[in-house]
């Protein structure tokens, strides 16, 4: 997949940062290759640059940098106790990326980074050597696209692929490749799930920029389907607006129209939460977005729509699933 | 607020020239929208300078730092934005963000405590930008720091106070380009008029405040709702009654 055809509405990115001890490797040349007429600009190491102090992370979005690195930290991390588990005892995410080419106003990223600008650590076989140990002691559900989107970047380099390829290789692991892209490529195997955000286009254009739209969005879950993917809904998060109920209900028309539920694996139901610590980061970062501006109720360090709230909203998909998918493959915040 | 930053007055002086700045002394012109400083040579002034100037006139966070002046390097003449700073004496890097696109080619520079007398290919020189980007990123964010830098020469010779300030007049533009992007409107406070009306205190300022802001990015008039709530009273007397209307007033903006 090429670069325009997977990020139709991306700006290439003009500086890329690259760590002196990566310089030479062939995926830091293959990604260049890709940006031919960004400046190039030598780092010691990638958190000179990623993390460096006071950056105004909504005044870079528009100037986003790629930086190229190597990561020696640790590579593995438990599940947050706000993130569905689906049930599984060992559920972690890793982040061979950090930092998403989309800018969705409610994202945990605003808050967990000081940066808009994109880390990708080009030292994947120690991911896969981590994964591996990991697996060794048992089952590993392991979320792949947490930090950021990795199919959304596989017309720069293919993660989502090389993933795949290890969940298949590997005894014990399950790997999760969620995204809200326009154009996802598939590896059908029942250790690769395929999870799609889907939210009504309403919310797309007024919340999730730079995301593919939700007819796209079903097209793409429509041929996950087809070509034999496990594959995973997350109705999540769902946003208030003062026409949330129109929009969701319109969504779950054509989704139920259009996609074969009993091919489904399971399906998520959410709203919007944010860490309380993390609030202000995200009201300055985006002023003007309901989303985040929303008077939220707090409940156990993060900011939740009232309980009666939640209930109504997702208790309007949940109440649209019956039927059409079984109870105990909805999981429900 | 723009904030100039020169290690001499001859690199400052057809910015003052250009937007009649005014000298308010000990090397400091201002305008209602640029305050330049002319700091001294090498890193101990100019961080002093930055420092002093900052403490006198508090930036806000929105400003812009501007260090704009001579460098030594290869191309006489050619001006660069500077997208990597090394201290050559402490050996740390630093990188303005490159949010700001004024149009230049950009370079490296290196931060030097003495004047160089050889340069290496694709390497700017000078003595203060390294000390400029750690006092000004204790004020303002990294994309708001800029550094603009023309090659004087290369070898620390023929650099005549004419010749710098020759130099720098061919920057007047990126100057006024800087001006423009300082100018933004602080938002009024609408939500103020209810204060007195509903006898809030200071939490339920806040509230309201928030409140009033979350229903614009609803698309209602918050107006319309407040004082169609406060209508259903006789009278808000005191601030337990203001409380309700505050909460009904939250109560409708949450029940689309």
């Amino acid at each position: 997949m090429n670069l325009s055809d997977a990020l139709p509405n991306f700006k290439p990115f003009e500086h890329i940062y690259v760590e002196d001890k990566v310089k030479d490797l062939p995926d830091t040349k293959a990604i260049l290759a890709n940006f031919p007429n960004a400046v190039v600009i030598p780092i010691k190491h990638y958190k000179d640059v990623f993390n460096r102090p006071r950056q105004d992370s909504s005044a870079q979005v528009g100037s986003r940098a790629l930086i190229l690195g190597s990561n020696e930290g640790q590579r593995l991390f438990k599940g947050a106790p706000v993130c569905q588990d689906f049930g599984y005892d060992n559920f972690m995410y890793t982040a061979s990326v950090q930092g998403c080419i989309y800018n969705c106003d409610y994202c945990f990223l605003k808050g967990m980074y000081a940066t808009s600008n994109i880390a990708m650590f080009v030292n994947f076989d120690d991911y896969a050597r981590d994964v591996k140990e990991e697996c060794v002691k048992g089952p590993l559900y392991l979320c792949v696209s947490y930090d950021t989107d990795l199919q959304g970047l596989s017309g720069i380099i293919d993660y989502c692929g090389r993933w795949a390829e290890l969940a298949v290789s590997t005894p014990n692991l399950t790997i999760e490749i969620r995204t809200k892209a326009a154009n996802v490529s598939f590896v059908p195997n029942p250790s690769v799930i395929y999870a799609f955000s889907v939210s009504p286009d309403e919310m797309v254009s007024k919340f999730e920029h730079g995301t593919a739209s939700f007819n796209r969005r079903v097209e793409n879950i429509k041929s996950a389907i087809n070509a034999g993917c496990q594959v995973r809904l997350c109705f999540d998060p769902m946003i208030y607006t003062r026409e949330w109920r129109i929009h969701y209900s319109h969504m779950m028309d054509v989704m139920l129209k259009e996609i074969d539920f009993s091919k489904i694996k399971d399906v998520s139901v959410g709203t919007v939460r944010i860490s309380s610590e993390y609030i202000k980061k995200f009201r300055k970062a985006a002023p003007g977005s309901c989303a985040v501006q929303f008077p939220f109720d707090k409940e156990d360090g993060y900011c939740v729509y009232p309980l009666d709230l939640r209930s109504e909203m997702t208790g309007l998909i949940c109440e649209r699933l019956k039927g059409v998918i079984s109870d105990d493959r909805i999981y429900c915040e | 607020m723009l904030y100039i930053f020169s290690a001499l007055y001859c690199e400052l002086a057809p910015f003052v020239n250009a937007f009649t700045l005014e000298s308010i002394g000990n090397g400091v012109y201002r305008s209602d929208r640029c305050i330049a400083t002319v700091t001294g040579v090498g890193k101990v002034n100019a961080a002093y300078s930055v420092g002093r100037t900052f403490a006198l006139f508090a930036p806000s966070s929105k400003d812009i730092v501007l260090n704009i002046g001579v460098a030594a390097g290869e191309n006489e003449g050619q001006t660069y934005l500077v997208n990597a700073i090394c201290d050559a004496d402490t050996g740390h890097d630093y990188y303005p963000d490159m949010a700001i696109n004024l149009g230049l080619p950009e370079s490296p520079l290196t931060s030097v405590s003495k004047v160089v007398t050889s340069v290496d290919k694709n390497m700017l020189y000078d003595m203060e930008a390294s000390s400029i980007y750690q006092t000004a990123i204790k004020h303002v964010s990294p994309d708001r720091i800029l550094f603009v830098k023309t090659v004087s020469d290369s070898d620390g010779k023929d650099v005549t106070p004419d010749k710098v300030s020759c130099l720098m007049e061919s920057q007047i533009s990126v100057v006024s380009l800087l001006l423009n992007e300082t100018q933004y409107v602080d938002t009024e406070n609408n939500a103020s008029k209810y204060y007195d009306v509903l006898h809030c205190s200071e939490y339920m300022r806040l509230e309201l405040g928030q409140l009033y802001h979350f229903a614009d990015t609803l698309g209602v008039n918050p107006d319309d709702i407040l004082d169609d709530i406060i209508s259903s009273y006789i009278d808000i007397n005191n601030r337990k009654i203001g409380r309700e209307v505050l909460d009904e007033f939250k109560r409708r903006l949450t029940k689309f």
